[in-house]
This record gives C-alpha cells, sequence and structure tokens, in this order.
C-alpha cells in the first residue's frame, strides 16, 4: 500500500516536472517553431503553434544571404579565442598549483578579480588601446580582448583541476628522466585531459555569444559573428521573423549540442569556478 | 654548451615561473590595463576630435559632475537599482523553488533538470531577440495566451510601463538555470541523515526548509546572491537587443548609457565616467551586503 503510495507520488512529481519543463523551454520551441513558418503563417494572427509545414527554405536563403559567413566569423574568434585561453591557463593554471609561496595568493586574487569585471567597463578603453594598435576592425581586437577576460576562469579552474594530481606522478617521471616540461605535457596534461576539455567547451560558449566587444571593435559586417550579424539582420528585416528565427536556431544550436554533449561535466566546472 | 641550456630551461623551476607570465600579461593588458585606463580617461576630455590626439585636456571630475547633473539620471538609476532588484530576487527565488523540486527522487529527475540548463548557454544578445519576438505586441506568442484568458494584448516593449518587465521577464528567464545549478550543489552537500532525521520527527517541508536545508546552505546562497548582483548589475546584451533601452529611456540602465554616450554620441568622458560609477556602486553594494548579510561567517566566495 504505501509502496504503491510512493510510486504514485513519484509519477506525479515526474508529469509535474514535465510541465515546468514545457513551461520554461517554450521559448525555445517557439524559435524552432517560427523558423519553419512561411511568412504568411509567421504573420497570421492567430498564431498557429506547429506550422502547417516545414519550411526549410528559411535555412538555405538565410545560410545563403548572411548567416553563413557570420557563423564561420563567430567559428574564427570562437576558436582562436579558446585554443590562446586553454594554452596560457594550462601554464599558469599548473604553475599556479606547484609554486608554494606566499605571494601566489596574490595573483590568485588577481585572477578572481578578474572575472568579476564588466565588460561595459573595458570595451571604451580597448577601443582606444586597439585604435591606436591599428587593431580595429580585425579578428585580433575581438578575439585578445576576450582572451583577457576569459582567462582569469580558465586559470582558475585549472588550477583546482592540477591541485587534484599528486606531485608524485610527475616525480615519477622526473626520476625516469623526463625533463620538467617534458613531464608536464606527457604525464600531467593527459590525466587533466577532462579538465582542459571543460574549460575548452565554456570558453569556446563564452566567445561565441560575444556581443559588447564585437559591435564595437567590428564595424565591417564580413568580419562580425553571428550575434551582431542577427543585430544587424533585425534591424534590416524586422518583419520577416521566420528569417530571424532560423538565423536564431542556427546561432544556438552549436551551443546547446556542445552543452548537451558534456552537461555533467560543464556543470561541474562552472560551479567550481564561481566558488573558488 | 646546448644540452646543459637546454635542460637548465627544461629542469629548473624557473620553467614554473615562466608559465606564469603569459596568462598575467595578458590579463593585465587586456583586463587590468584597461580598467585603469578607464579611470584616466573618465577625467579627461574624450569626444570624438580629441579622441586620436594625445593631448586630451585634463578636466578634473567635469565628465561626472555632466553625468550625474544630467536630467536622466535619476530615473536611470532607478532603472538599474528596479532591474537589478527583481531580477536577483526572482531568478534566485525560482532557482532556489526548482532546486528543490529536482533533488527530489523521480524517474529521470537528472537528465530533466539538464534539460532546463539550455536557456542558460544561449547567448544573452540572441535572447534578447528570442524574447522580443514573443513579446511582440502585434502578432507576439505571449498576447495571443492573453487573448486566450481574457486579458486582452499588452504593449510589452512599446510602452514605457510595460518594457521593464518585459526584460526583467527574460534576463530572469536567462538566470534561473544558473540559480538552480548553485543552490543545487549546496544541497548535494546536505547529508541525507539530516533529512531522514526530520522525516522522524514529523516536520513538515517548510519548517524542514527554513529550519534545516536554509541554514546548511546559507554559504551557497550568500555567494549565489553575490554573483547575481554583479552579473545583473553589468548587464547590457539583452536589453540592448531588446529594447535599445528604449522606449524613452525606460529600460536605459548604466550599461546601456555608458555604451550610448561612448558609441551613438561618442562622447567617450561621460561613457568611461559611467563605467567607473557602475564599479563604484557595485563595490558600495558588494561592501553593504557582506557587512549586513554575511558578517564574518567564513568560508563565503
Amino acid at each position: 500500500m504505501l509502496k504503491k503510495f510512493k510510486s504514485r507520488k513519484k509519477f506525479m512529481l515526474f508529469i509535474i516536472a514535465l510541465v515546468i519543463i514545457a513551461i520554461y523551454l517554450f521559448p525555445v520551441f517557439w524559435v524552432i517553431s517560427t523558423s519553419f513558418k512561411s511568412l504568411n503563417e509567421t504573420m497570421s494572427w492567430p498564431p498557429s503553434l506547429i506550422p502547417s509545414q516545414l519550411r526549410w527554405q528559411n535555412y538555405t536563403e538565410v545560410l545563403e544571404s548572411r548567416a553563413f559567413m557570420h557563423l564561420k566569423n563567430s567559428l574564427i574568434i570562437g576558436v582562436s579565442v579558446t585554443v590562446l585561453t586553454v594554452f596560457f591557463a594550462m601554464l599558469t593554471g599548473y604553475a599556479l598549483s606547484r609554486i608554494k609561496k606566499k605571494w601566489i595568493n596574490w595573483l590568485i586574487l588577481l585572477f578572481l578579480v578578474g572575472q568579476m569585471l564588466p565588460q561595459i567597463l573595458m570595451v571604451t578603453p580597448l577601443f582606444m588601446i586597439f585604435d591606436k594598435m591599428g587593431l580595429l576592425n580585425t579578428y585580433w581586437a575581438v578575439i585578445l580582448g576576450k582572451t583577457g577576460i576569459a582567462l582569469p576562469l580558465a586559470v582558475v579552474f585549472l588550477r583546482t583541476t592540477f591541485l587534484s594530481i599528486p606531485e608524485s606522478l610527475e616525480e615519477a617521471a622526473w626520476i625516469d628522466g623526463c625533463s620538467r616540461m617534458g613531464a608536464f605535457f606527457r604525464v600531467v596534461m593527459p590525466v587533466a585531459k577532462t579538465g582542459i576539455l571543460i574549460i575548452a567547451a565554456i570558453t569556446f560558449m563564452f566567445a561565441w555569444g560575444d556581443f559588447i566587444y564585437s559591435i564595437s571593435f567590428l564595424s565591417e559586417m564580413s568580419m562580425q559573428p553571428a550575434t551582431v550579424g542577427l543585430y544587424t539582420f533585425i534591424g534590416a528585416k524586422i518583419t520577416k521573423w521566420n528569417k530571424v528565427m532560423a538565423f536564431t536556431n542556427v546561432i544556438i544550436l552549436p551551443v546547446i549540442i556542445i552543452f548537451i554533449t558534456l552537461q555533467d561535466k560543464i556543470i561541474k566546472g562552472w560551479t567550481s569556478g564561481s566558488f573558488k | 654548451m646546448f644540452t646543459n641550456l637546454k635542460s637548465l630551461i627544461c629542469n629548473s623551476k624557473l620553467t614554473l615561473y615562466l608559465f606564469l607570465l603569459p596568462a598575467i600579461m595578458m590579463v593585465m593588458v587586456f583586463a587590468i590595463y584597461p580598467l585603469l585606463y578607464n579611470f584616466s580617461l573618465s577625467v579627461h576630455e574624450v569626444t570624438s576630435s580629441t579622441l586620436l590626439s594625445e593631448d586630451r585636456p585634463f578636466v578634473g571630475l567635469n565628465n561626472y559632475k555632466e553625468v550625474i547633473l544630467e536630467p536622466d539620471f535619476i530615473e536611470i538609476l532607478r532603472n538599474t537599482l528596479v532591474f537589478s532588484i527583481f531580477s536577483v530576487l526572482f531568478q534566485f527565488l525560482f532557482g532556489l523553488a526548482f532546486a528543490l523540486f529536482f533533488h527530489q527522487e523521480f524517474p529521470l529527475h537528472k537528465p530533466l533538470r539538464g534539460l532546463l540548463l539550455i536557456g542558460w548557454v544561449i547567448p544573452p544578445a540572441v535572447i534578447g531577440t528570442i524574447w522580443r519576438w514573443l513579446f511582440n505586441c502585434d502578432i507576439g506568442v505571449i498576447n495571443y495566451f492573453l487573448n486566450m484568458i481574457g486579458i486582452g494584448s499588452v504593449g510589452w516593449l512599446v510602452t514605457q510601463t510595460f518594457a521593464m518587465s518585459s526584460v526583467l521577464v527574460a534576463n530572469i528567464w536567462f538566470a534561473i538555470p544558473f540559480n538552480m545549478i548553485l543552490m543545487t550543489s549546496g544541497l548535494v552537500s546536505i547529508p541525507n541523515s539530516i533529512h531522514d532525521a526530520a522525516a522522524i520527527d514529523g516536520t513538515t517541508f517548510f519548517q524542514k526548509l527554513w529550519h534545516i536545508i536554509i541554514p546548511m546552505i546559507k554559504p551557497n546562497i550568500y555567494a549565489t546572491i553575490i554573483l547575481d548582483i554583479i552579473y545583473t548589475f553589468r548587464s547590457f546584451p539583452l536589453i540592448w537587443n531588446m529594447t535599445k533601452g528604449g522606449p524613452v529611456n525606460a529600460t536605459t540602465v548604466l550599461p546601456v548609457w555608458s555604451y550610448i554616450q561612448s558609441f551613438n554620441f561618442f562622447n567617450f568622458g561621460a561613457g568611461t565616467a559611467i563605467a567607473v560609477i557602475i564599479l563604484l556602486l557595485l563595490l558600495i553594494i558588494s561592501i553593504i551586503y557582506i557587512k549586513f548579510f554575511v558578517g564574518k561567517e567564513e568560508g563565503v566566495l
């Protein structure tokens, strides 16, 4: 009797959970639904919840006219920021985990504070710095700026990862005749593989979503990433919401896929980085 | 000789110190230096004509005076506080409620919780666009639902009264998963034996929440709320993509204003002064918050 009640309660909880998710994810459903509608159906009132037919042309048209170019830019920026950030953070995170001096805490504090800095505080000065360096309207402006603020979280996160790897492991490698640097690349890195993968995914999603730096440093439309592309696209095609939503969907799909694949690990990484 | 040099570089402790350099340099040059440069710009006259010249006249606190005496300042400050307070309050409460709900044992509770996190990985700029469509006042789906239940259409983004509520809803929607996850990591740390003991004592859910769960996850709550404040206070892309701060100034918060001053009016002096004000307010709020709520408890942040 009691057991039956218990499982019934579980069933009710399950149903409530589905309702919560249906309500919460409705905006995402609406993006997908709108993205397949014809313009007529998009503008009709009352709106149809499910498109009468799947109009894939919205996607091909948007991709061909602009979205593909912007996605390519996002990819260039995203990958470059990720590579730079992960590589530098690996070295520094490792050093921070192995140097046992009092002043090292000050450096850790620097990275903790760096995590909190609002981009809006850096955008004007960086605009002028990049202007002086002649880097405005190059990918480098966004890549360098974004790496500067992506690094703190990555460093703090990878330091924790390296702390969990026992030093005896490397010492054994030194005895076997491996240099310190060799030991780092051949022994420590493979063990820290998962941590490195997680921070790479987090950094990529962060760079993929950049808006402030890109819109300020890249006035050339052909160089702008998808977030800015979408913004100017709406300016031009405000009423064609079916196309706007098709564009939206191709921007969010890659990050959603990355996230779902690495979900548990990303959550752990993000929360540990926020708390330290 | 060469091998000696190589082994010196590869084996000595020096390698470790060299490892520190790249990231420190990057953060210094592209985060800390701009931060300091921002202070310097805010006390100089920086307009489009003096932008590239080296001799920008020093104007002391004039930029700050100009910004604060601006008739819109009070309204924008109020917008910022309204936006931040309501955002943080609701995203935290929903986050906690969802965390508690999905912490219960039922089939698939973990993967289902994972689905909720999708809202959190979508770039804020894109979230602004999505909600702009949902809140569309003529053919938007939210007005459709409101018509269905007999309320009728609301001019969400086009009227000054409702624009702030619209951006709030979008921002809260975005931040709920983050709060839920941080609260969940607190809940997992409560040992099962405590739940069992409470169950035997026959405590109600709210007694248990108030007397057992909340005190135990207090450090997580403090940390979550301070992060919420920091993230909300600097919010820009979401609002910019939804309303551009409008209609009129209804959704202009300080970061939006700073951006408009710098990049629409090319009044970089004012833009950077507003940015400094954001930082100062953030510091003041954090200090008050830590002093009053967190007190001397250790292990927070």
